[in-house]
Formats: C-alpha cells, sequence, structure tokens
C-alpha cells in the first residue's frame, strides 16, 4: 500500500510527467500530504498543476 | 593547595605559551543540519540547505564534512533514480568542491521501491579570502524519473549535516 508521500509524487508524475521540483517535508509531520506541503514545493520546471488535481489523482492511487 | 604552576605562576595568570607548544590549528567549526526531509525530482542542479563560514584570515583552509542521509526511490520499472549530492560554493550553480556519486538502485521489474543509503564527502581547499563562504548541498539526479530524498532532522537522528571548519595556517 502505498503512503501518501508516495502517492503525490506519483501523481504529480502521472499528471506531468518528468518535472523537475523540490519537495520539502512538514517538520512535525514527515509523512503529511496537504495542500500547504503541495504549495511549498519549489518547481524547477514549469508547472500548471493545482492541489485539487493532485489530490484527485492521488486518490485513484 | 595549588596542584600545578607553569613558570612559578598560576594557570589564570599565564597569557602566553612557549614556542614550542603548538596551538590549536582548527579556528572555527560551523556545523548545519538539514531540518525537513526534502525530496528532488528531475535532472535540475537543485540545493537542499546550506552552512555558511567566514575564514579569518586569507591563508586559512576550509575542511568540509557532508553526511548525506538519503533515499532512492522510483515509480516504476523504469524510474531507476541515479545522479549526485554536490557540495557546491554560492549557490546550485556555483563550483564543485566535493561529489558523492549514487547510482542506479536497480529496481529492474518493482515498483515504488524504495532503498535507504548513508554517505559522506569531504573537501579541503583555500579560498584564499576573508568574505563569507556558502556552501550548499545540492542534489543533481541524472534521470528524469524516481527520486531522491536527503533524511533531514524530522525523520532521523542521523540527518544530513555539513560540517565547515576553519584550518589556520
Amino acid at each position: 500500500m502505498m503512503t501518501d508521500l508516495e502517492k503525490i509524487f506519483k501523481a504529480i508524475e502521472n499528471l506531468q510527467p518528468n518535472s523537475s521540483y523540490k519537495l520539502t517535508t512538514h517538520e512535525a509531520d514527515s509523512q503529511l500530504v496537504d495542500e500547504e506541503l503541495f504549495n511549498n514545493i519549489v518547481w524547477n520546471s514549469p508547472n500548471n498543476l493545482t492541489w485539487s488535481q493532485v489530490k484527485a489523482e492521488m486518490d485513484k492511487l | 593547595m595549588a596542584l600545578i604552576k607553569l613558570n612559578n605562576q598560576s594557570l589564570t595568570a599565564v597569557t602566553s605559551l612557549p614556542a614550542a607548544i603548538p596551538t590549536g590549528k582548527i579556528g572555527q567549526v560551523v556545523r548545519s543540519v538539514l531540518s525537513t526531509t526534502t525530496y528532488t525530482t528531475g535532472t535540475t542542479s537543485t540545493s537542499i540547505f546550506s552552512g555558511s563560514i567566514t575564514p579569518s584570515a586569507t591563508s586559512s583552509y576550509i575542511y568540509a564534512i557532508f553526511t548525506a542521509n538519503y533515499r532512492m526511490s522510483c515509480n516504476d520499472n523504469t524510474s531507476n533514480p541515479y545522479g549526485n549530492i554536490r557540495l557546491k560554493v554560492g549557490g546550485s550553480t556555483g563550483s564543485t568542491k566535493a561529489d558523492m556519486r549514487l547510482r542506479d538502485i536497480n529496481s529492474a521489474g518493482a515498483t515504488n521501491i524504495d532503498r535507504d543509503f548513508i554517505g559522506e564527502g569531504s573537501a579541503y581547499w583555500t579560498p584564499n579570502s576573508t568574505s563569507a563562504q556558502a556552501l550548499h548541498v545540492c542534489v543533481e539526479m541524472g534521470t528524469a524519473t524516481g527520486r531522491i530524498g536527503l533524511y533531514g532532522n524530522n525523520d532521523h537522528t542521523n540527518a544530513t549535516s555539513l560540517t565547515l571548519m576553519e584550518i589556520l595556517a
């Protein structure tokens, strides 16, 4: 079973393949995946994704 | 009763040592620890965290040691990550002082594989300057798929760290 952290990477890969970014986990909970975590991603490549799109894809996994 | 006396003086009165007694060569130590686990995807060189040291003299050397506690992950059987963790001056596009080469985790045929490693790199050089020297621990993936994560303090006791020492001439 995939963790939420694994799911967000997979969801982004499915929706926007080969994206380049830096994802920093929450200091208080390194496994917590939420909108704040998504919004703090530093994108090295163009990004057109929204949290709602990514969350919907995560829920399919 | 005094136990030790140097030149018949108490220790508090000693202001210098004879030249034959070597003094310390480490001028200062600056240690930085990655606070939060951070993942990188894609092939762009990315600064994960940094430390800064300001040499007290142009003749000083910097001895840098970075210890990486890291995870390599693939999403599917074609996304084996590889790349480098590099110590760079000034930022992700600066000159490289140390290079830790990470190789394929060989997860062919598997999906969602995570593998954990620990490694260390070091560098020794003189910047010939008394200006602040910012050293960045950077991840550079060699492939656009998969990811490399550096463990931070929020995940591990032995978090990824960078120690900078000024070695006096």
